[in-house]
């Protein structure tokens, strides 16, 4: 871990120098091994300034899913806490199950810079181009009920909508349950993985994919976009991330503390379809109903009032809203 | 079914039985992750006897085997969605009066899917065998994907649901020819 105390070491010196033989002494290396350090941060995008007599300056830091990027300020308790990342792997939930088998702690984050088979719900492929968004999965071992647990998705449906709204001021909405949206496109697609014992619930793996820099091609139902193609401008993935894992760790707690409750009051402010909003429900088997939006019940369920004037709550499905 | 006040274990709770049948499905469940056959509990003035297959000992006041005890559980409904009229009464569903047999049931209200992916192959045909840790489906609740283990060693009997079909709370989903 030379390299990630090499990298705090000049973050605290911001504009200072600080010179080969201070950061000998203090990591306890020699002046070349400090010279091979700062060789490998610049090759992971790093920009340092190598200076005779004054030693090293870190001018840049890369906009890269480093694990040492993403700690560094994220000033959370849980989400975060620890960090694997990956360049390349099949899908982030994967590497999360695994974790998360093995015992790694409630907040394990993974991220990747690509996925090669990244999916959606009912393994719908979905790919994202390398480097420019973000893909990333959480590892929860919340406190409830088989009752109670879907309503998941919608807490992170509400944070990553916060988070994406602190960090760029667009108006994100949500559709139920979990993807956002910004200008009627698809921003964000979450898929929750669950795994159990008997009655127990064992872990949640939290998987979360945001078209930052880029939206991803194939066939989708719902028009994808990305931040960026929206602002008009390129959009950097660290900060987002670190607010969008403090939204998560906020409601997280929150709703540990208080009862999921506090998500239900939060609906009404981000759902894309508000009591009264005509809407399609696409539930598997490919029915399609037709009917009215009337909010979601205490569970997270999608309430429709159907044409006959009866109203249906339903815990799957794939709306689509009405134009 | 998550539908508050509806949840069938929560009617059959502090009726005419001084048991409630939630704390009896927990201790369900500790007998079969201990893989034990027969549990007596003496409290209150009350003798409770679980067992699996044939009755090892006599003399107890109350017998309660736990296949038919989970049969009680589901509901009569298994509807799509669930519509917001109330619920009928809970039936007794699916003959299993086998000990032999044991039902896999729906932990939550969702859709059932047979298989991971549209063009996979299914988790478990009829026929297959299974141990307690075979996947044996998935059931989705608000893109939450929830797999669903055997939590027993036997044969697939019959399979109870249809692929993508709505199911709820307590449903049964399979049968399982147990084995040794």
């Amino acid at each position: 871990m030379i390299t990630g105390d090499l990298l705090e070491f000049l973050r605290e010196q911001e504009s200072r120098f600080i010179s080969g033989e201070e950061l000998s002494n203090r990591l306890g290396v020699s002046r070349t091994a400090i010279w091979k350090h700062i060789h490998q941060l610049e090759e992971s995008g790093y920009r340092i300034a190598a200076v005779p007599h004054l030693g090293y300056r870190l001018l840049e830091s890369p906009d890269l899913l480093l694990p040492d990027e993403i700690r560094a300020g994220l000033k959370t308790r849980l989400m975060g806490q620890r960090v694997v990342c990956f360049k390349e792997t099949t899908s982030t939930n994967d590497r999360a199950l695994e974790l998360a088998q093995s015992g790694s702690p409630e907040g394990t984050l993974v991220a990747a810079e690509s996925q090669s088979q990244g999916r959606g719900r009912y393994q719908r492929s979905w790919l994202s181009k390398s480097h420019a968004n973000l893909l990333f999965s959480l590892v929860l071992r919340p406190p409830w009920t088989f009752d109670q647990i879907p309503m998941i998705t919608l807490l992170l449906a509400v944070a990553v909508a916060r988070g994406v709204h602190e960090h760029t001021g667009l108006t994100t909405r949500i559709k139920w349950p979990n993807d956002i949206l910004v200008e009627g496109g698809k921003v964000c697609g979450i898929l929750t993985e669950m795994r159990t014992q008997a009655d127990l619930i064992n872990f949640v793996i939290c998987g979360i994919g945001i078209n930052v820099n880029t939206a991803p091609a194939g066939p989708m139902k719902t028009r994808a976009v990305s931040l960026a193609g929206i602002l008009g401008k390129p959009v950097t993935r660290l900060p987002l991330l670190q607010k969008i894992l403090r939204e998560i760790e906020h409601w997280y707690l929150e709703a540990r503390e208080k009862g999921l409750n506090i998500i239900l009051e939060q609906w009404p402010l981000l759902s894309c379809t508000p009591p009264g909003t005509p809407l399609i429900l696409e539930i598997m088997g490919g029915e399609r109903i037709e009917g009215v939006a009337m909010g979601i019940d205490e569970t997270g369920a999608l309430l429709v009032r159907l044409e006959s004037g009866i109203t249906r709550r339903f815990a799957s499905g794939e709306v689509q809203v009405q134009v | 079914m998550a539908i508050q006040g509806e949840k069938p274990n929560k009617r059959e709770a502090g009726g005419a039985t001084p048991v409630n049948l939630k704390s009896l499905k927990k201790i369900v469940t500790i007998m079969n992750r201990a893989q034990l056959t027969e549990l007596n509990i003496e409290q209150d003035g009350i003798k409770i006897l679980l067992r699996k297959g044939p009755l090892a000992s006599e003399g107890v006041q109350t017998v309660v085997n736990s296949a038919p005890m989970m049969q009680m559980a589901a509901p009569s409904m298994p509807v799509a969605g669930v519509s917001a009229a109330p619920v009928a009464a809970v039936a007794p569903a699916v003959p299993a009066e086998d000990a032999n047999l044991y039902t896999i049931t729906s932990p939550m209200v969702g859709t059932f899917y047979r298989s991971p992916a549209p063009d996979a192959a299914p988790y478990a045909s009829e026929g297959a065998v299974v141990d307690q840790n075979t996947v044996v489906c998935i059931i989705e609740a608000m893109k939450l994907m929830n797999e669903i283990k055997a939590e027993v060693r036997g044969v697939i009997k019959k399979i109870l649901v249809d692929n993508a079909q709505a199911v709820e709370f307590g449903q049964p989903l399979f049968l399982v020819e147990k084995k040794g």
